[in-house]
């Protein structure tokens, strides 16, 4: 006679049987909601969880870094971007070297997003309120203002608050000029929304 | 006799060579000719390959075609019915259209980008940057006068939620004191274009911006490279110039020899406009001259400065202004000056007409 495998079936679920129909709708009696709403989240919560895709190029193979930015791009896949003029030419002005990650940890950056790992970072040099604004242009998170509904008297507010920290003449670093000129660039860039 | 007459295509068909018609089909080059040699082999069979009808030979020693969208179809369907893969007709149908309407729609787009080269003022330097205006940036777009559309698609780039990093003053574009509105570089066009297709809810204002996505680098890159400067490209130039002068100045007809008071000549090449405020001259023969480096510090110290803005009228004027200076008061000085004047004043006649054409670029130092 076959063996049962007990393994197998304990870990079985056994789905949204009458008996567990009956169940649910004690329960929504009970609760006063709607039983479709509760089948749904129980279907939800039975589906197999899919592997977590990696969002941050540092979880990534620089192959899966390429390849989001060839997505990023329009392209199906690096080798189609690599096989694009314009991709080339966009590459050449870079000036960067395309063997290395950080090359392609920076197109990410500019193309696809911006990496979850990179923020909220300690202080230090570059870095502004969490951000290291040498290697992310997000001047909205960097001046703290709502992308959506920020005016440009809060931007320059935003702006004028940083400068106070940063602007030549009121700090002795004089490496701090180049996070204020990033800074100053930054205003510019998203200030240019309300001037048509 | 063979009367029969060679049909010439139409400008309307289209003609696909085999390398493409092998990558529409997805099967190997090699693959396509053993199709075609099978298809040639037996007229009486169900799978023939008509010249003219299907194809037309471009050498035909060789056995080279170039295919019809007839030929190309019935090899299409030889390899549907015999390769055995899945949806295959659908796929090549669509690829192979796809295909024409991509380059047909590249094409109008490079027609646009050429038409913008020759329209005055319309393109600024900075930073070794092309930047385009507004008004041009619509025309390539194809926005016509609708620039709330392409504010739209700024803010939508500015603000969104789609994880690109905002456009960059000073690198997408650039807003300069005498225009009233931006002028954006390729990559800024590249930036609208992705904007435009996620808010523009029309299929042909996304096919159409989708290409010019696709294309706008290279399109771009054609009509400003005039612009940029290349230091190589330039250096050649000049060494071609120096070349055709046959190392002489060509004022003074001075040269590099052994003798004492030539040893140390040198030949400068002088740009009779200026190469930053008359970009596109920069690589003409015609507005280089050689002369010797002496007289080229002395022209420009006359200008007051290297940095000041020079032209062959300048150039002129200081050949008659200066002949002592510059062609000695010996004998045949006189016979040296009308033939530099001579000289300077054909290369006049030969820059006018792109002058005429193109006004000077400006150029912003950063």
């Amino acid at each position: 006679m076959p063996k049962k495998s007990k393994k197998s079936s304990a870990l079985t679920p056994r789905g949204i049987d009458a008996e567990v129909n009956k169940r649910i709708q004690e329960f929504c009696e009970k609760n006063n909601c709607q039983s479709e709403e509760v089948i749904d989240l129980i279907k939800f919560a039975l589906e197999p969880a899919l592997p977590k895709e990696p969002t941050d190029p540092d979880e990534m193979t620089v192959a899966q870094i390429k390849n989001k930015v060839a997505k990023a791009w329009g392209k199906t896949n690096y080798l189609q971007l690599s096989k694009d003029p314009d991709w080339n030419i966009y590459h050449k002005k870079t000036g960067l070297n395309g063997r290395l990650r950080e090359t392609w940890t920076s197109y990410f950056r500019e193309w696809v997003g911006f990496p979850n790992n990179e923020r909220n970072l300690k202080p230090a040099y570059g870095v502004v309120n969490g951000i290291d604004i040498f290697k992310n242009f997000r001047p909205w998170e960097v001046f703290e203002v709502n992308r959506k509904t920020a005016t440009k008297d809060q931007i320059q507010a935003a702006f004028r608050k940083l400068s106070m920290k940063y602007h030549p003449d009121k700090t002795p670093n004089p490496k701090d000029r180049d996070v204020f000129e990033k800074l100053v660039e930054m205003r510019d860039s998203i200030i240019a929304v309300f001037e048509s | 006799m063979n009367t029969k007459k060679k049909q010439i295509p139409s400008k309307k068909e289209h003609l696909i060579s085999t390398d493409v018609l092998a990558d529409i089909l997805r099967i190997k080059e090699d693959r396509l000719i053993e199709i075609c040699d099978f298809f040639d082999s037996d007229p009486d069979d169900d799978w023939t390959l008509e010249e003219d009808k299907h194809f037309i030979f471009t050498n035909k020693s060789a056995g080279i075609r170039l295919f019809k969208e007839a030929g190309a179809l019935e090899i299409a369907k030889y390899v549907e019915q015999n390769d055995d893969k899945k949806s295959l007709w659908r796929q090549i149908v669509k690829k192979f259209f796809d295909l024409r309407h991509k380059k047909y729609v590249n094409s109008l787009i490079m027609e646009r980008v050429c038409e913008i080269g020759s329209i005055k003022g319309s393109i600024v330097v900075s930073g070794g940057r092309p930047y385009i205006t507004t008004k041009e940036t619509r025309f390539i777009l194809r926005l016509h006068t609708r620039q709330d559309i392409l504010n739209k698609a700024f803010d939508h780039e500015q603000r969104g939620e789609h994880g690109r990093s905002p456009m960059r003053n000073n690198y997408h574009f650039i807003s300069l004191p005498d225009d009233e509105k931006r002028r954006y570089s390729p990559e800024g066009i590249k930036r609208l274009s992705i904007g435009l297709q996620a808010i523009c809810k029309s299929r042909s204002t996304k096919s159409w911006n989708s290409a010019v996505q696709d294309s706008i680098f290279r399109s771009l890159k054609e009509v400003t490279k005039q612009y940029i400067l290349d230091d190589s490209r330039l250096q050649r130039t000049v060494n071609l110039a120096k070349s055709k002068a046959n190392k002489c100045c060509e004022l003074t007809g001075r040269k590099k020899t052994k003798a004492k008071a030539n040893k140390y000549f040198q030949l400068a090449a002088h740009h009779l406009y200026d190469k930053n405020n008359y970009p596109f001259l920069q690589y003409e023969l015609n507005n280089i001259i050689a002369i010797d480096s002496i007289l080229h510090k002395d022209f420009h110290a006359w200008m007051k400065g290297f940095d000041k803005s020079c032209t062959a009228e300048d150039f002129l004027e200081s050949l008659q202004m200066q002949p002592d200076e510059i062609f000695g008061k010996g004998e045949g000085s006189s016979s040296l000056q009308v033939s530099a004047i001579a000289n300077v004043k054909r290369r006049i006649q030969f820059l006018r007409p792109a002058l005429d054409a193109m006004e000077p670029v400006q150029k912003i130092t950063d």
